[in-house]
C-alpha cells in the first residue's frame, strides 16, 4: 500500500496534474445503461452522492443475461491512468468485462478485456504500472489488467467509455462500483484543467444526510409517531393483538376482554361496544393477522426505543393468544343466568322489579297508569303528584304505614 | 394507566373543536383524569350566565363511565343542591366505552338547555317547572343573576 501511495505521489509530480476519479459525482459524469435493472440498484446508484446508494450498487433485471452495455460520458476528455471496476453485487458476480473508449474524433474501439475469477478487476495502463509497481489503493483481491498498447490514442483521450459486461457466474449482471482515474487530457484547455483543480479541491463534506449514523440520530430526535391504525379505536393505545369487530372497528384484545367484563357484571351478553350489536357464530371479532405482522414490524423496527420497551408482547402461537373459547364459555355463563332467572320468576317467593307487574303502573291514590312511579318500603306505588301530597303528611294513603322521605324509590317503568 | 392515552386524545379533539357551549376546560397536568369547563348555555333562563362544571374519569375509562359535577350554583329540575346530574347516557348501565366526551358534553349541555320535568332530581322545581313555567324562569334567571359565573366575551 505504502508503495502505491508513493506512486500516486511520484505521478502527480511528474505529470503536473493532480490524478482524480472522474465518476465521483462532483465532476457530474452521465451514466446509462440500456438494459433495465432491479428496483433500487439502478444504473445511477454508480454515481449517485447518497452514499448509501453508491454502496448498494447496479444490478441488472434479474431476466437480463449478458452482454449488457454501461455507457459513461465524462465532464471533459481523460487520460485514464486506471479503472477500478468491483463486479460483486452480494451473492451476484460477473467475471467477464471489457472495456471501450471512445474520443471526440473516433467511435468505440475495445481498450481491455478481462476474463477472470476475482471480486473486481483494475485495468491500468501499463506505460505506469506493472505487476511490481501496483496501482494506489490496489486490491489484492482484485485481478489485474492492461490496456492494450495499440490503443492510447483512445484511454489518453476519452470523451465516453463503455464497461461491457459479457460473462457472469450463473448470476445476473451486476456492478459494484467503478472508479476512472486519470487527469484531464492533454486536450484540455488550460480553463477545464483548472475548472476541475478546483472543483475537486473545494472539500465540500459528502453530504451529511446520507451518513447513515448521522441520519439514524436524527431519527431518535424525532417524536416516534404510531400509525393510527395500529392505534385501539377505543383507547388509542398501540394494540398487541388487533382483533377486527363486526362494526368495522377494530381493538385489542385486553379492551375487548375488559368491555366483555363490564358487560357481563350488567349480566348482558358480549357484544360490539361500538353498536351495541351482540355477538354471534357469524358476528364476532375475529384476529386481524395482517394488521398484526404490520405492528410486530413496526415493533421490530423501533426496538431501539426506550418507549416501545415496555409494551406488552405475545408469545407463541396465536390460537393460544386469543381465548376464542373463551367467548363460547361466557355465551354459556349467560345462557345459565337466563334460565335461573326464569326459573326464580316461575317460583311463587320471587318478587319482580320489573314492568312485568303491572299492578306496579298504578297509582294506587288516583288508580292513574303512568310510566313514573314512586314506591315506599310498604310496597305501594303512586303516581308524581300523588306522592307529593303524601310526602306532606309521610303517612301512605293505602295501608297508613309512616315511612322517611329517603325511603322513596323512583321506578322507571 | 388505560386512560391518558384516550384522554389526551379527547381533550386535544375538543379543545380543537372550538366548541361554542363549553369551553376554558382546565386539567392538571399531573391528574388527566380530572377536567374543569365552563358551560355556556344558549337558552334561557340561563343564557344569562356560565357554569363551571368537574369531569371526573375513573381509572378504568372508557370501561366505566366518568362523572359530572357543578361547581356553580344552578336552578335546574335536573340538577340538584350538591351538583349531581342525571344524565341517561353516563349511567352505569347505559354507558358504552365508545361515547366519547364530546357526546357526553353535548348531552349535558342539550339537558342543561331543554330541562327534563319527567326524570327529575329537584322534584319541586320540576313540580314549579310544569305548573307555572314564568314564575320557574323567573326564579331561574334571578338564581342565575346572583350565583352563574360570567360569561366569556365572545
Amino acid at each position: 500500500m505504502g508503495n502505491g501511495l508513493w506512486a500516486t505521489l511520484l505521478n502527480i509530480k511528474g505529470c503536473g496534474n493532480k490524478m482524480f476519479d472522474f465518476l465521483n459525482p462532483k465532476l457530474s459524469p452521465k451514466i446509462v445503461c440500456k438494459s433495465p435493472a432491479t428496483d433500487n440498484y439502478e444504473i445511477d446508484n454508480l454515481i449517485s452522492d447518497n452514499y448509501v446508494k453508491r454502496m448498494r450498487g447496479f444490478i441488472a433485471y434479474p431476466a437480463i443475461k449478458p452482454p449488457v452495455e454501461i455507457e459513461i460520458k465524462f465532464i471533459c476528455p481523460v487520460n485514464i491512468h486506471y479503472i477500478t471496476l468491483q463486479t460483486t453485487v452480494g451473492s451476484q458476480k460477473c467475471t467477464g468485462i471489457e472495456i471501450y473508449a471512445k474520443t471526440s474524433k473516433d467511435d468505440y474501439t475495445s481498450i481491455c478485456k478481462s476474463v477472470y475469477d476475482n471480486s473486481g478487476v483494475v485495468f491500468c495502463n501499463s506505460k505506469t504500472y506493472s505487476n511490481k509497481n501496483l496501482p494506489p489503493n490496489f486490491k489484492p483481491t482484485y485481478s489485474l489488467g492492461f490496456f492494450k498498447r495499440n490503443t492510447f490514442n483512445f484511454f489518453f483521450n476519452a470523451s465516453e467509455i463503455k464497461v461491457v459486461i459479457f460473462r457472469t457466474e450463473k448470476s445476473v449482471p451486476c456492478l459494484g462500483s467503478v472508479e476512472v482515474w486519470g487527469e484531464a487530457s492533454r486536450t484540455c484547455s488550460s480553463v477545464t484543467k483548472e475548472t476541475i483543480n478546483r472543483i475537486m479541491q473545494k472539500s465540500i463534506p459528502e453530504t451529511l444526510h446520507c451518513d447513515p449514523i448521522q441520519s439514524n440520530r436524527e431519527d431518535e430526535s424525532d417524536e416516534l409517531k404510531i400509525p393510527d391504525d395500529f392505534k385501539d379505536d377505543l383507547t388509542f393505545e398501540l394494540m398487541t393483538i388487533p382483533m377486527t369487530l363486526p362494526s368495522g372497528k377494530t381493538v385489542d384484545q385486553s379492551t375487548l376482554e375488559k368491555h366483555i367484563n363490564g358487560e357481563i357484571s350488567f349480566g348482558r351478553k358480549p357484544c360490539d361496544p361500538f353498536t351495541g350489536v351482540k355477538f354471534s357464530n357469524t358476528l364476532k371479532p375475529v384476529l386481524n393477522v395482517a394488521l398484526k405482522s404490520r405492528i410486530d414490524m413496526f415493533l421490530l423496527q423501533n426496538s431501539h426505543r426506550e418507549q416501545l420497551w415496555n409494551l406488552k408482547r405475545t408469545l407463541g402461537g396465536a390460537q393460544r393468544a386469543i381465548s376464542s373459547t373463551n367467548y363460547g364459555k361466557r355465551q354459556k355463563k349467560c345462557d345459565e343466568l337466563d334460565e335461573l332467572i326464569l326459573k326464580a320468576k316461575r317460583s311463587a317467593t320471587f318478587t319482580s322489579f320489573t314492568n312485568e307487574d303491572n299492578t306496579q303502573k298504578i297509582c294506587s291514590k288516583c288508580k292513574v297508569q303512568s310510566d313514573t312511579m314512586y314506591k315506599i318500603p310498604c310496597k305501594h306505588c303512586y303516581c308524581r303528584s300523588c306522592m307529593l301530597q303524601i310526602c306532606e303528611t309521610l303517612i301512605c294513603y293505602s295501608c297508613e304505614r309512616t315511612f322517611k322521605k329517603s325511603d322513596i324509590n323512583k321506578l322507571n317503568l | 394507566m388505560a386512560a391518558t392515552r384516550r384522554l389526551q386524545k379527547e381533550l386535544g379533539d375538543i379543545r380543537n373543536s372550538g366548541l361554542k357551549s363549553f369551553r376554558d376546560i382546565q386539567v392538571d397536568e399531573t391528574n388527566i383524569l380530572t377536567w374543569q369547563g365552563l358551560i355556556v348555555p344558549d337558552n334561557p333562563p340561563y343564557n344569562k350566565g356560565a357554569f363551571k362544571i368537574e369531569i371526573n374519569f375513573p381509572a378504568e375509562y372508557p370501561f366505566k363511565p366518568p362523572k359530572i359535577n357543578f361547581k356553580t350554583k344552578i336552578y335546574h329540575p335536573n340538577i340538584d343542591e350538591k351538583g349531581q346530574v342525571c344524565l341517561p347516557i353516563i349511567s352505569a348501565e347505559n354507558w358504552k366505552p365508545a361515547t366519547k366526551t364530546d357526546q357526553v358534553i353535548q348531552a349535558l349541555v342539550a339537558l342543561v338547555n331543554e330541562p327534563e320535568p319527567e326524570h327529575p332530581l329537584r322534584a319541586d322545581l320540576a313540580e314549579e317547572y310544569l305548573k307555572d313555567k314564568k314564575k320557574f324562569t323567573k326564579n331561574a334567571e334571578e338564581y342565575t343573576k346572583k350565583h352563574s359565573e360570567k360569561r366569556p366575551a365572545d
